[in-house]
């Protein structure tokens, strides 16, 4: 397999994995910060994950380009807060969003 | 309001520590090797690497705490500062080149995190709700 797909894939993969970690910290950070805290066990466990692929997709992809897969995890994020957490996601963050995620793509062109 | 704000000063403080360990990891993800004993083994001199991974960790107890004090969805976005942040660190430290569209999809990006940081004065609905949830803190 040709690296750049490879390094994408790998990349895919750590940020599914990423969203659900980041998803978990929210959770566990309005609970105390200790070892017995579930959701930042399960958080810490989905990044160690997420990091291992992260870091071979580091091996085979120039780090910036990495960054062209990775910005699908800010829409991701944004739909789990809105539907796991019922977080209000008005038109200042849909705007926020979509610079975001479009200018990740522009840089990479 | 407050603690929102709190939640996008400490997401920064967060971005520009976790892109500095990027850097970092990158350059140790050249010694990286895995597949052999003594790969495994040289782990433990890839100063990079270790390094890297400590500022990584620091950087999610940190977020933890932005995490706590904004939403989810104003906090995490806030973290796409770090292109801004990665691509001048890469461009001084691994000599990679910062092109006309990386300048303008940076620009993009951070008019984005602009919008994001400022959507919390985006109608009184959303003040209403925050508040809503401020009280809800307190009384845990």
């Amino acid at each position: 397999m040709d690296p750049m797909y490879k390094g994408l894939f790998f990349i895919l993969i750590a940020s599914i994995i990423g969203a659900f970690a980041t998803l978990n910290f929210k959770k566990g950070s309005a609970e105390k910060i200790s070892i017995y805290n579930k959701h930042l066990i399960k958080a810490v466990s989905l990044s160690v994950f997420s990091f291992t692929f992260y870091i071979y997709a580091l091996q085979t992809a120039p780090l910036t380009f990495i960054y062209l897969t990775a910005s699908i995890s800010y829409i991701w994020t944004i739909l789990l807060a809105k539907y796991a957490l019922g977080e209000d996601i008005n038109q200042f963050k849909k705007v926020g969003i979509f610079l975001i995620v479009f200018g990740i793509i522009v840089m990479n062109l | 309001m407050e603690d929102n704000t709190k939640g996008i000063v400490l997401a920064l403080i967060t971005t520009a520590i976790v892109s500095i360990a990027q850097i970092l990891l990158k350059l140790g993800s050249e010694k990286f090797n895995i597949t052999s004993v003594q790969g495994i083994l040289s782990q433990f001199t890839n100063y990079h690497l270790i390094i890297g991974g400590f500022l990584y960790v620091g950087g999610a107890v940190l977020l933890i705490m932005a995490f706590r004090y904004g939403e989810l969805s104003v906090v995490y976005p806030i973290m796409a500062s770090s292109y801004i942040f990665v691509t001048l660190l890469s461009a001084k430290y691994l000599g990679e080149i910062i092109t006309g569209p990386k300048v303008a999809g940076l620009i993009m990006i951070f008019i984005g995190v602009l919008f994001i940081g400022n959507s919390g004065k985006a109608g009184e609905k959303f003040v209403k709700t925050n508040q809503k949830k401020l009280s809800t803190k307190g009384d845990q």
